[in-house]
């Protein structure tokens, strides 16, 4: 038995891994240095900036919405509770992308913080789903008593939202199982 | 680490002697070959990330090592296919020079180490390497005494595959 597995380590220290040639390694590095790349963590954490940014600019364009009369006080209302808790919500999962130092972390706590930062994504999909879907039942209202070009485009974008949504989120869903499922298995001995 | 053409040779010079060691880590955990791109890459940006934080009193080779597991580990594929198994070929594994009998037993022996879970599939790296179980303990986060169970475990996985 441990013929082989010396066999297997002396093997595996030896292992010449095929590194990136020295050209594409020095590109791929500026490429990072001058932001060209940035890590998961990064992209979400601009994604969520972005976010919040266009959430309030949301809600203060709210309020003209209801001095210039284009739409009732009411769905203007409406829309601007929407945006502001998306912003609340989109600013709570920043704070989680902040929390993820893998340079520092262990694997354990690692694999925690990322399932913690999953499920603050997961949330804010869903309460923006539930917040969203009688605001949409609202403004498809509207646009029914305006056009009915405005309420076919409303409907198609509404049913593309969640399709596409359903279809990213059940992979990402799959994935925290089964690393919520290595995390309980870590503390069994 | 203040001036940026000090931290961009640091980095760039990280990259050149640890480049083999990512992609070793990078291997264990990748499905097919863009993944393992995607992991290459994800694995250096981390790096370029924490090296502001890096305390230089420490080991630079352990520190890259834990990078590129956490990376590896939390890293959420959108696309492609899932899979638990490494389908990279005997290439990856450096199996070319080995006898077709021993390259049989090796390979079973990494597709079984491909087969574990994450948690596991790090100790065994970190053990192949040499750490000792204070330091995969302290890489890892989990207690000595679960180190040492769980590495007892897959050395008699690995052992038994290896008489069959």
């Amino acid at each position: 038995m441990n013929t082989d597995l010396d066999t297997l380590k002396s093997q595996w220290q030896n292992l010449d891994a095929a590194p990136s040639k020295a050209d594409n390694r020095e590109e791929m590095a500026r490429k990072i240095i001058r932001r060209g790349i940035a890590s998961r963590s990064e992209k979400i954490a601009r994604f969520y900036r972005v976010n919040i940014a266009l959430c309030l600019i949301w809600v203060g364009i709210s309020g003209t919405f209801s001095i210039e009369r284009i739409f009732p006080l009411w769905l203007v209302i409406l829309m601007a509770v929407y945006f502001g808790v998306m912003a609340f919500l989109s600013f709570m999962v920043l704070e989680r992308v902040k929390d993820i130092d893998l340079s520092r972390m262990n694997v354990v706590q690692a694999m925690e913080s990322v399932c913690r930062l999953q499920k603050a994504r997961m949330w804010q999909k869903a309460v923006g789903f539930a917040l969203c879907l009688p605001l949409m039942v609202c403004l498809l209202a509207y646009f029914s008593r305006v056009s009915s070009v405005m309420l076919v485009g409303g409907i198609v974008g509404a049913i593309f939202g969640l399709f596409i949504g359903f279809v990213i989120d059940g992979r990402i869903r799959r994935q925290i199982r089964e690393m919520e499922s290595e995390l309980r298995d870590s503390t069994l001995p | 680490m203040s001036r940026p053409s000090e931290k961009t040779e640091r980095f760039l010079e990280i990259l050149r002697d640890h480049d083999a060691l990512i992609y070793k880590v990078c291997y264990m955990y990748a499905e097919d070959r863009d993944h393992l791109e995607d992991l290459h890459q994800e694995v250096a940006a981390n790096v370029w990330s924490g090296l502001d934080g890096f305390n230089s009193m420490a080991k630079v080779s352990t520190w890259v090592y834990r990078i590129a597991l956490n990376t590896c580990i939390t890293y959420f594929r959108r696309h492609g296919k899932h899979s638990s198994v490494s389908r990279l070929d005997e290439t990856a594994y450096g199996l070319i020079d080995e006898s077709a009998e021993r390259q049989a037993q090796l390979r079973m022996m990494y597709e079984l180490i491909g087969r574990l879970g994450k948690i596991d599939k790090a100790i065994v790296m970190l053990w192949l390497d040499e750490h000792s179980y204070d330091e995969i303990s302290e890489i890892t986060g989990l207690s000595r005494s679960n180190v040492a169970s769980r590495l007892y475990r897959i050395k008699q996985r690995l052992s038994s595959s290896a008489d069959k």
